[in-house]
């Protein structure tokens, strides 16, 4: 390897500084034959993901690295009482911090020790016997509570509750917290101070390391070790027990941990009182606001000179934040302790009123978001076998307990974008990230995958699987389980239970229906591409319940989007669902079909809300199928508005980034009217997806309902422009010029549709909206008797509610036309 | 061969005396062990000594300030971050092997991420596939040395290395996409 090293180097570089979405290229283009060396520039690239976020945080960031250099006692693997040390947590200046085993209870715990060389000093081993009384008087559940003292080596160790989760201050270094969340931590250690307070305990030393909230959102005030019981005064004088005190000759940043939390009594050496405990609690409060301390500065003596003379920067608060939460600060961070609040619970008070909202919980469960795998065959031809592979993985893992996982769409809207983790992560609200990359040659393949954290960027995990294709079920297989593994999520049922559904065992199957499904998704021109692989798939197996349902889908999406005569199909897309259901009566993707196939070949209503409805019922997750209820049926069939918008909504929740049900719930609002809604969502549509052709379509009828016409036309010139001319493109632009009055234009593209009758089929539903739009009346209405008569999908779909066709209700022929319907579907 | 003098030292590793560097590293790391301990000694409950006061605090009582310059202290703290990786890596290396002997299960994930900062794991693996790196490309491994280990800036790891600061970025990026590879086949 080393000798084409800085080959490797110089193409790594090119091919990383273009888009994600032409690496594959790059590489073959740079690479030109030579396959180690691609293999190896490839193997680097398939890491380019998880290395953004890698060792950027540098190692002892967080860490003690006094702990390691001053050499720890051997304590892991040994057992005091009924407590087996399993490793180390942390160490501090006075203690170190075990996580151990209560072999009696069952329960894991903390235990905490005295460093050795203090284990002999009768003064350390006072302080901790007196921590321990002190922790037992306080039990509250935002104080981490005391087991009890265990003997260690001859020294007392406190035995404590183990709190699993970050430190404020590792939330804090990731950048400020949200407002809610932030009060919310805030009242949480205020109950805890309050109730420390009012047992004559003053901590001291509260700062955001002091603080952990777990991963229910909890919060809990850990290491009392420096709290002092106050005399009857109410003060401490206790020289040595104050921070700023101990330091000799060590300057130099030493305690700036602790340092920027003093308040200026304790900078000074003065006695000390709860008052100290409220600068400290305004200090982590403005820190959890803005992200930095409010008085930490680069050197000791800076940081001491900041807290007694300087004001916090008070512009630094995030412009949200409500005037009672800035006073109240203020008054906590006065110099003179006289000047603050009193007390806790006033401190708490001005929390509550100001925020009246509810508080948000702290979430942090599991999630998961699987990219889209990156492609890296040297064709580049293997996407829609990418695409499935993490698709499988989505399915296998979304019914999992406790596992949060984002949509196939949402999480796909990545692709070949090259965002890095955190950015990915945050949009989707997630805690890892699973990508990987695929490499296929004739029968092998190699999968590489890694699970990522996005706080940090580490490898949780990662795989290569050097395979035949033949076992890529089982691979998928063990990739969702390593996953749920990594996760600690519970898997349904038995160990040994398969997690993905495999719809075939039928490799060539398989790979058909993969890719049929993929150009059948891509609407437009690839759907007769993608129907003749669905085709093939269930020849191949046709057990194939999955494929059927995807078959019975492109003949649908065929017929209403007016590729040829319904007739012609209705039959095979009507069997194609019933068969699937046939093999696999759960199957929501088959109820799916069946609903939509009945409802646009045979008008039958009755029957299509039955199989919505099982469908959903059967998978309320399903957003595609949830799309077609609600347009389909709710919308354009039954003309009940708000229900089919607030499906649409319901849909689109299930999967916010996708661009498709944002389209379906832009057509659903321009169908009820309520336009400025629909313009705005559709345009988000086309922003999410620029090359959908619908989400253009769309957003051109919205524009046109508008009457925002020189919009309309340009947005729907472009829908053209990239369907070939589809004749749902026509058809709409001739209806915004029929509406603007511009006959002549509504004229030449009536003409353009009428012209194509000779080559080809042309939906005599899309004829009747052009001839109407074109002012020629008669010959609309003759249309759309013809449409009718051949029960044409997409005059079943449009005729009753669609608004181009509105204009056509009034004349008594078209409404004895909707009658017709109307009684066939009630006989 | 110059005297144990570490200004004296310092300056002649700079001219390119590398038994100077021989000489001088044992001495800055009981140097850097003497101030932790004492730091142990004084310190109060949970104050974190940060690596970088530590150095410098090192750097402030080895080296006389007026007979180096700036270019000398950057030198210094690439030193003192080599130390930190053996000293961090040893003691990840220790606490994986108590795991081990005691019998205890291996660190879970679960226990990866509530102790995030601590994990003797990657360290180790970390350490060990810097090693290879420095075998195939010298420079890229001592910049990650110098970043992770010594936290240093970009600026200051150019500076120390005598290398554009986009340089140490260009090598920075392919350096840790290079050392996940290493250790996802490992």
């Amino acid at each position: 390897m080393p000798e084409h090293w800085p080959q490797v180097e110089r193409i790594y570089s090119v091919v990383v500084a273009r888009p994600e979405s032409e690496w594959a290229t790059a590489l073959a283009e740079m690479c030109a034959g030579n396959d180690s060396l691609r293999s190896e520039v490839e193997s680097l690239l398939a890491h380019e993901h998880a290395a953004r976020t890698f060792l950027e945080t540098p190692a002892f960031a967080g860490a003690d690295a006094t702990g390691a250099i001053a050499n720890e006692r051997a304590i892991v693997g040994r057992r005091f009482g009924p407590y087996a040390v399993v490793a180390p947590i942390g160490s501090g200046g006075m203690a170190e911090v075990y996580r151990a085993r209560d072999e009696q209870l069952g329960r894991e715990i903390a235990i905490k020790v005295l460093p050795q060389h203090f284990a002999s000093d009768p003064d350390r081993r006072a302080r901790v016997e007196r921590e321990a009384r002190m922790l037992a008087a306080l039990n509250h559940p935002h104080i981490g509570a005391i087991y009890g003292l265990e003997d260690v080596d001859g020294c007392p160790a406190l035995v404590l509750e183990l709190v699993e989760g970050e430190t404020l201050a590792e939330q804090v270094a990731k950048g400020p917290l949200p407002l809610a969340r932030a009060l919310e931590i805030a009242r949480q250690i205020g109950d805890a101070l309050d109730a420390a307070h009012k047992k004559g305990i003053i901590h001291r030393d509260l700062k955001p390391a002091n603080v952990k909230v777990t991963p229910d959102g909890v919060v809990k005030v850990l290491d009392f070790g420096l709290a002092k019981a106050v005399a009857g005064d109410g003060s401490t004088s206790d020289l040595t027990q104050s921070p700023t005190m101990t330091v000799r000759g060590t300057h130099h940043g030493m305690i700036l941990g602790t340092a920027a939390y003093m308040s200026p009594e304790q900078a000074r050496g003065k006695p000390v009182d709860t008052r100290t405990d409220i600068w400290a609690f305004g200090c982590v409060l403005y820190e959890m606001l803005t992200g930095h301390g409010a008085f930490a500065r680069d050197t000791f003596t800076d940081t001491l000179a900041a807290i007694i003379e300087r004001d916090p920067e008070w512009k630094a608060l995030p412009r949200a934040t409500p005037p009672g939460i800035i006073r109240l600060l203020r008054r906590c961070l006065e110099k003179d302790p006289t000047h603050r609040p009193h007390d806790v619970a006033s401190v708490r008070m001005g929390i509550d009123e100001t925020s009246s909202s509810t508080p948000l919980p702290v979430e942090r469960q599991a999630s998961i978001a699987v990219l889209a795998f990156t492609d890296m065959s040297a064709a580049k031809d293997q996407d829609w076998f990418c695409d499935g592979i993490a698709e499988e993985i989505i399915n296998a893992l979304t019914p999992l307990k406790g596992l949060k996982v984002a949509a196939r769409t949402s999480a796909f809207s990545f692709k070949g974008r090259g965002d890095d983790l955190r950015t990915i992560g945050q949009k989707l609200n997630v805690t890892t990230v699973l990508d990987g990359s695929v490499r296929r040659a004739g029968d092998r393949v190699r999968i590489t995958v890694q699970l990522s954290d996005v706080a940090d960027g580490f490898q949780l995990w990662s795989e290569r699987y050097d395979r035949e294709l033949k076992d890529i079920f089982d691979v998928q297989d063990e990739i969702a389980k390593a996953i749920a593994e990594r996760l600690r999520v519970t898997l349904a049922g038995g160990k040994d239970e398969r997690l993905v559904e495999q719809g075939t065992t039928n490799i060539e199957a398989y790979q058909l229906y993969l890719r049929g499904r993929a150009l059948l998704d891509r609407r437009g021109a690839s759907v007769p591409a993608g129907l003749e692989l669905l085709r093939q798939a269930v020849e191949v197996d046709p057990d194939y319940s999955l494929a059927w349902a995807s078959l019975a889908d492109a003949f649908t999406v065929m017929a209403y989007s007016g590729a040829g005569p319904g007739s012609e199909t209705k039959s095979e897309s009507i069997a194609a669902a019933r068969r699937s259901i046939e093999l696999n009566p759960t199957s929501a993707a088959g109820h799916i079909a069946l609903a939509a196939a009945t409802l646009l070949y045979e008008n039958n209503r009755a029957m299509a809300k039955q199989e919505f409805e099982r469908a959903l019922e059967l998978s309320p997750n399903y957003g595609m199928g949830r799309c077609w209820y609600s347009l389909f049926y709710l919308q354009w069939a039954r003309g009940d508005f708000e229900s089919g918008i607030a499906e649409a909504r319901r849909a689109l929740e299930s999967d916010p980034l996708s661009a498709y049900m944002m389209m379906n719930l832009g057509c659903c609002l321009f169908t009820a009217g309520r336009l400025d809604e629909a313009i705005d969502t559709c345009r988000r549509a086309v922003q999410q997806d620029p090359d959908s052709f619908v989400s253009r379509w769309a957003l051109g009828i919205s524009l046109g309902m508008a009457r925002r016409f020189d919009e309309a036309v340009p947005t729907l010139e472009a829908a053209a422009a990239m369907s070939r001319r589809h004749s749902l493109a026509l058809t709409a632009l001739a209806g915004v010029y029929g509406q603007w009055e511009k006959p002549a234009e509504a004229r030449s593209l009536h003409r353009e549709l009428t012209d194509r009758v000779s080559r080809g089929y042309v939906s005599p539903a899309h004829l009747a909206l052009t001839a109407e739009a074109a002012g020629e009346h008669e010959d609309a209405i003759a249309f759309a008797r013809r449409a009718w008569d051949e029960r044409e999908p997409s005059f079943i779909l449009w005729a009753r509610h669609f608004p181009q066709y509105r204009t056509l209700h009034s004349d008594p022929r078209f409404a004895a036309i909707l009658r017709e319907m109307n009684d066939q579907d009630d006989a | 061969m110059v005297d144990g003098n570490p200004t004296a030292l310092l300056l002649a590793w700079r001219d390119g005396d590398q038994a100077a560097f021989d000489q001088l590293v044992p001495l800055v790391h009981e140097e850097l062990r003497r101030i932790a301990r004492q730091h142990m000694g004084h310190e109060r409950s949970g104050h974190t000594l940060q690596p970088t006061a530590l150095v410098n605090e090192a750097y402030l009582r080895l080296i006389d300030v007026k007979r180096s310059q700036w270019h000398d202290r950057q030198h210094f703290f690439a030193m003192a971050a080599r130390i930190m990786r053996r000293v961090l890596v040893d003691a990840a290396r220790a606490r994986r092997f108590h795991k081990r002997g005691g019998g205890a299960p291996m660190a879970s994930l679960d226990e990866a991420l509530a102790v995030s900062n601590e994990r003797p794991r990657d360290l180790v693996e970390l350490d060990d596939a810097l090693n290879a790196l420095a075998a195939v490309d010298p420079r890229k491994s001592q910049i990650v040395e110098m970043r992770y280990f010594g936290g240093l800036s970009v600026e200051e790891t150019a500076d120390a290395l005598r290398v554009s600061p986009g340089t140490v970025m260009r090598d920075w990026r392919l350096a840790k996409v290079w050392l996940l590879r290493e250790i996802s086949r490992r």
